[in-house]
């Protein structure tokens, strides 16, 4: 096969003709996309349940005791780094897992106040 | 003209007149649903093709800032949705030996009608490696315009050059050499 008619295939090419309804069918699917609305995040209830949490460790435990924990805690994370220990080490993931305990439950909870207000 | 209609529509689709989208689809549902046939080679599946391509140009309109002509815009980001809808679902046929086996099974290479022949190099372009079939496909598409298939590849002019030789090579040599198989076996069994 010539280069020129490789050349002449692949530059004539038949065209076709889109269905008549294509425009249409595309901008239903447009419209249904614009009106679509992303869910707010439920930012009130979020920060009245962290208030909440908030006042429930301070009743529970005495704010310095609340200071002293989360200072052990930063410096344990730090020293452990510096020089890991295994009860150092024992600690970052008590504390590790705390925080992510915390998270899913918070997520939980936002994906339930989502599901609500759909 | 038509750039500046692009344009105006694009503006009025962004300060929340949906319907101008319509004009933008009407416009170039044409080339679009053309060049998603150009890789598939199936008339249902590249209108759907196609319907993807638009509503992904409709999400990401905004990113369109006006540096490049909205033609090629636009075709790019419709590369991208092909592209990714070949991976999903690739075409039937892999191979370019296997389209010739295909083929062969019904007519011999050599004695298909002259349009049908051209229609399975058509079909073979599709079967190149992507950088490959990408290259041939828009370059022929946009009327032989390398500076506008380089920016639509979203590669140098040299490296669309590259890939357009190479792929032109390979077809080329697959189909020589498959033309003279389908001769020698011919002459063997007369």
């Amino acid at each position: 096969m010539k280069p020129e008619d490789l050349e002449r295939i692949l530059f004539t090419e038949k065209q076709i003709e889109p269905s008549p309804t294509f425009c249409g069918d595309v901008m239903v699917h447009v419209q249904a996309e614009a009106s679509y609305k992303p869910i707010p995040f439920p930012w009130i209830p979020f920060a009245a349940i962290i208030l909440v949490l908030a006042i429930l460790v301070l009743w529970l435990y005495p704010a310095d005791s609340v200071l002293r924990a989360a200072n052990v805690l930063v410096y344990t994370t730090v020293n452990w780094f510096i020089a890991p220990s295994d009860i150092a080490l024992r600690n970052v993931l008590l504390a590790a897992f705390e925080s992510l305990a915390l998270t899913l439950l918070l997520v939980w909870f936002s994906l339930r106040l989502a599901g609500a207000n759909r | 003209m038509t750039a500046d209609q692009d344009r105006e529509d694009v503006h009025r689709v962004l300060e929340g007149d949906i319907s101008s989208f319509g004009n933008i689809v009407r416009r170039w549902q044409n080339p679009l649903v053309n060049l998603a046939f150009r890789f598939c080679r199936d008339r249902q599946r590249s209108e759907e093709m196609a319907q993807d391509a638009f509503m992904q140009i409709f999400r990401n309109l905004e990113k369109f800032r006006g540096e490049a002509a909205f033609s090629t815009w636009i075709f790019s980001v419709s590369l991208n949705v092909y592209r990714s809808a070949l991976r999903r679902k690739s075409l039937p046929v892999k191979s370019i030996d296997d389209l010739m086996d295909l083929a062969a099974g019904q007519i011999p290479y050599l004695q298909i009608e002259q349009q049908e022949r051209d229609e399975l190099i058509r079909q073979a372009v599709a079967l190149l490696p992507k950088r490959y079939r990408d290259a041939i496909i828009v370059f022929y598409f946009r009327e032989m315009n390398l500076t506008e298939t380089a920016a639509i590849l979203r590669v140098s002019e040299g490296t669309a050059k590259a890939w357009l030789h190479r792929g032109r090579e390979m077809l080329r040599n697959k189909l020589e050499r498959r033309s003279t198989t389908t001769a020698a076996a011919k002459e063997v069994r007369p």
